[in-house]
């Protein structure tokens, strides 16, 4: 995908990406979490950035994620989430639709796209 | 938490709605410093990443509330206790989106406020007058009685002959009672003024089940041999006493004869005659003298316990076919419920009125509705993500409501306090209304009453958007979002098309109604009163019989009172008359003009005044020809008489009446003068006979009288120089209506002002709604079309066009609604037309006015929006869908 295209969130995909982000790291704040889905997707996935704060809200109350205020390497007081053990039961049944999503569009695309 | 130095307990769910609501600010705090550092790091200076990080994060306060949500949702699940939290929350979600949108909230609570305050003030009437029982016990026993007689309709009040029959013969009457209401001078503690009282007779406290507040009642020899005693009300004996004992046994002097208290009478006991009375007392001599035609009582009667109405009927028909046997007259007997003769008429009307100031504030909420609507619409996406994100249904539902139900109840505050206001204004301008009306209307009731029709009315306004958020109508809007936007939203648009077309139409009438009512009024204001009204004060004065007993004896009062007025500097001359233009009193009646005969039943009437010397002259009324009346003109002098110029026309067609004869009042006199015509009654109605005067002087019978004084300077100036100098010249003589001739003119406008100013507040409500409505449509309809209009701009339209193309699209409503609303305001004018002075119910200039002004603001409400069009980004338009 080239890097100047941006594409927006499909509904229902930023808890998916939040979950996987957490998962590689023990915890993270708000901003890292938004940081690191830039830095794996080039870039082409943008959203309003304050939309992440009532999913990660709402993930709290489904007690998918936990979250404990710390302070940062830099000083500052920071909401760290980490993933729970029921999260991550969450995720890897949403993982797994996601790959059968993915694989299903992906194939559709690649078919539309060979004749043209 | 410390507030003041001090420990302050905060509610708990308080606390914890202030602790998440920091904790929700620091973690975005802590966001935006980390997007800047980031931001910085790629190169851009603080200032351009701290805007840039601002823009990236989006709508800080939604999302804020968002997160409030989840987490008042997770404390209630686990601690079970929310409701009251997250209602807090939703009342604060409301109070900012009123803020957001300024002028929807002032309109919604204004004309919500309009159509509370009529409901509430019509609903304490109501609550006065028909939902507050009588307070008499066995109130159902209570009948009025009145005499009838064959030819007369109407209900003829008693005699004192026939009172006297009735109390002796009629055995089914436990006790009556009679009254007669009177003006009278009083005087206590050197202080006179003019009050309202009762003359009464028979056993007054007994039938009305009542006992005095205080003392004793009236003995049946003090009633029948007239002494001078009396009850007082408990105003005066609170005002005078501070409800003290000593009232008993004090004097108050009624029309300059004194009288010895006895008693404080109850407050129940005004029902029967007006709050205003202060004194009663027995019948004068004179009055229980009275003959057999001097019909001049108020009957009231308690039928014996168990006899029923129909009964009671009966045995009244056997009594009057006896007393017509034994005093050989015809009268009958007639009884009418107390309950009946007191609201009876009024009860129909006033649910009629409270049921037609319900469907002004339905109608009303119909418009507030359409405008939540309108941003509900707005907002439509935004809910529709939300609900799909996990936030439930009921939660935005009653989120909504809670707001609609504030606005409600703000509306509702509002009508409390125009209500009040309204009711202030009657205070002051008309007292004696205001007191049967409007005295303690503000009880719990009312108030209970505005609350509950406040809130229903934030529910039923409410509801239409929540309606409008259904789970169904919801996927449609995401669908729209996704895709092209399809037939729904469109369907939807035309709806509220028609709808804002219908307040269109509605408005224009109500502007163009009040227009005609301000031109009417206007044209009245022209009007010539046919005197000069400049300078002039009026003031009444009635002395008292015992005092001045004949005519002589008043008329040199006042010309005592005359002289010496004339001396105070500034005066240019006074006078007096039993009767005064624009005062809404006078009499008329015929007269003979010797050698001419009328056929018996078409004698000519006129308007008869009696008045003093110089009254033309102080009055400003043109003497055409001959003279006006003098010093000279008094008893045994010949008799003179004045007509106005429309008497002399009518009957003097073809001659001069100057010198000829005519009897107008107790004998021939000599026509001397002939003057203009006078507004007799107010300034629109044009009188239709001529006017007769004779000199006060000549005339046998005693008058009271009013005095006018002309003056140079204001004539206000003059009052408490006039109230010492008849305070001077008898102290127990008070002055009352004391007013400017102006004063007077102005009060006959009265009416016409207070409905021209209802109706131009209403217009005024109405054309804000309208041109909102206006408003929303267009905005909605622009931002439906963001897409396509970005494609023709892409394409190579321009702004203009663009504005142009929204204007065409959008003025057919405008156009719709504006003729709808002529032809409704050319029905209403036909049916107002007899309301109208000088001014044609289809007046091009009122239609005019109307049409410009509604059109201007109605395009200026489309304009706006449209112009946003021409603003519209094409990249930003295409990305958005």
């Amino acid at each position: 995908m080239p890097p100047n295209t941006t594409v927006e969130l499909v509904q229902g995909t930023l808890e998916f990406l939040v979950l996987k982000t957490l998962s590689q790291a023990r915890q993270m704040h708000g901003f890292e979490i938004l940081r690191w889905i830039y830095e794996t997707t080039d870039e082409a996935l943008t959203i309003e950035e304050g939309s992440l704060y009532p999913a990660l809200h709402r993930m709290e109350r489904r007690k998918w994620i936990k979250a404990r205020w710390a302070t940062s390497e830099k000083g500052r007081r920071a909401k760290y989430y980490q993933l729970t053990a029921s999260g991550r039961k969450e995720l890897a049944s949403q993982d797994e639709r996601w790959r059968h999503y993915v694989a299903a569009v992906g194939k559709i695309v690649i078919s539309a796209e060979a004749p043209a | 938490m410390r507030i003041f130095g001090r420990e302050t307990k905060v509610p708990a769910f308080l606390d914890s709605r202030l602790t998440a609501g920091k904790s929700i600010d620091s973690e975005f705090e802590h966001h935006l410093a980390e997007c800047v550092d980031f931001l910085v790091q790629r190169g851009m200076s603080r200032e351009e990443a701290w805007q840039e990080a601002v823009r990236r994060f989006g709508d800080r306060d939604r999302y804020h509330d968002e997160c409030g949500q989840e987490i008042m949702q997770r404390e209630r699940r686990e601690s079970g206790s929310g409701t009251v939290a997250s209602t807090v929350q939703d009342l604060r979600i409301a109070l900012r989106q009123l803020r957001k949108h300024p002028v929807f909230a002032f309109v919604a609570i204004l004309t919500l406020g309009l159509g509370i305050g009529i409901n509430t003030l019509l609903f304490a009437l109501i609550n006065r007058v028909l939902l507050h029982p009588l307070p008499f016990p066995d109130a159902e026993q209570l009948t009025v009685v009145w005499d009838v007689q064959p030819g007369f309709s109407g209900r003829p009040a008693v005699s004192p002959p026939e009172f006297m029959d009735w109390q002796r013969e009629g055995t089914h009457f436990q006790a009556l009672l009679a009254q007669r209401r009177a003006g009278a001078n009083l005087r206590s503690e050197g202080v006179a003024e003019r009050i309202e009282i009762v003359r009464l007779a028979g056993d007054y406290l007994g039938v009305l089940g009542l006992e005095p507040t205080l003392g004793r009642d009236f003995t049946p020899r003090e009633l029948e041999t007239s002494e001078r005693v009396a009850m007082v009300s408990e105003a005066y004996w609170r005002d005078r006493f501070a409800g003290g004992r000593d009232v008993l046994g004090s004097t108050v002097e009624l029309d300059g004869e004194p009288h010895t208290v006895i008693g404080v009478m109850p407050r129940a006991a005004h029902r029967i005659s007006s709050p205003s009375v202060v004194a009663w007392a027995p019948l004068t001599t004179a009055q229980l003298a009275a003959p057999r035609w001097s019909h001049s009582l108020n009957v009231f009667a308690r039928l014996e316990p168990g006899i029923s109405l129909e009964a009671a009927v009966d045995r009244t028909d056997i009594l009057a076919a006896a007393l017509q046997e034994s005093n050989g007259t015809d009268h009958g007997i007639e009884l009418q419920p107390l309950d009946e003769f007191l609201v009876g008429g009024a009860r129909l009307g006033l649910w009629v009125l409270l049921v037609s100031g319900m469907v002004v504030l339905l109608i009303i909420c119909g418009n507030v509705a359409s405008l939540f609507l309108a941003r509900s619409m707005a907002r439509e996406q935004e809910f529709a993500v939300r609900l799909s994100l996990g936030a439930g249904e009921r939660r935005l539902g009653r989120q909504v409501l809670t707001e609609t139900s504030f606005v409600g109840l703000l509306g509702g505050g509002l009508g409390l306090v125009l209500a009040l206001v309204v009711t202030r204004i009657l205070t002051a301008t008309s007292p004696n209304v205001a007191a049967l009306v409007v005295e303690d209307w503000l009880d719990a009731r009312v108030i209970v009453f505005t609350l509950l029709v406040a809130w229903a009315a934030g529910l039923v306004f409410g509801l239409a958007p929540v309606q409008g958020m259904r789970g169904d109508r919801l996927a449609s809007a995401l669908r729209e979002s996704e895709g092209s936007r399809g037939g729904g939203g469109k369907d939807a648009l035309r709806k509220r098309r028609i709808m804002v077309a219908g307040q269109l139409a509605f408005s224009v009438m109500l502007v163009a109604t009040s227009t005609l009512l301000v031109r009417s009024l206007m044209n009245v204001m022209k009007e010539d009163p046919g005197l000069d009204s400049e300078g002039i004060l009026a003031f009444r004065l009635a002395l008292p019989s015992g005092t001045y007993p004949g005519a002589e004896a008043t008329n040199q009062f006042y010309e005592r009172l005359q002289e010496r007025l004339e001396g105070i500097p500034g005066v240019y001359s006074t006078t007096r008359a039993s009767q005064l233009p624009f005062t809404g009193s006078g009499s008329s009646g015929g007269f003979m003009i010797p050698g001419h005969d009328w056929p018996e039943g078409e004698r000519p009437y006129v308007y008869k005044r009696v008045v003093g010397p110089d009254y033309f002259e102080t009055l400003g009324i043109p003497i055409v020809r001959g003279r006006g009346f003098r010093e000279t003109d008094v008893a045994g002098s010949p008799l003179v008489a004045v007509i106005s110029e429309m008497m002399a026309d009518q009957h003097w067609p073809d001659s001069d009446p100057l010198g000829t004869r005519a009897n107008v009042w107790g004998g021939e006199a000599e026509i001397v003068g002939v003057v203009a015509e006078v507004k007799h009654r107010a300034l629109n109605i044009e009188s239709r006979m001529g006017t007769a005067y004779v000199p006060m002087a000549q005339i046998e019978e005693r008058q009271d009288s009013w005095i006018v004084v002309k003056t140079a300077g204001d004539p206000l100036g003059l009052v408490a120089s006039a109230r010492d100098l008849v305070e001077s010249m008898d102290p127990g003589v008070p002055i009352y209506s004391v007013s400017t001739m102006d004063g007077l003119v102005e009060r006959t406008l009265s009416n016409g002002r207070a409905t021209a100013g209802i109706f131009l507040a209403f217009a005024i409500a109405g054309l804000l709604l309208s041109s909102v409505g206006v408003f929303g449509v267009t905005a909605h309809s622009v931002q439906r079309r963001r897409r396509e209009i970005g494609v023709r701009m892409a394409l190579g339209g321009d702004g203009r066009r663009m504005v142009g193309m929204v204007l065409r699209e959008e003025s057919p409503v405008l156009g719709l609604g504006l003729g709808a609303g002529l032809l409704l305001a050319l029905g209403v004018g036909r049916v107002m037309s007899a309301g109208l002075y000088q001014v044609s119910p289809a007046d091009p200039v009122s239609f005019g006015t109307t049409l410009a002004i509604l059109g201007g603001v109605g395009l200026l409400a489309v304009y706006i929006p449209a112009r946003k069009a021409a603003r519209i980004d094409p990249i930003s338009a295409l990305r958005s869908e």
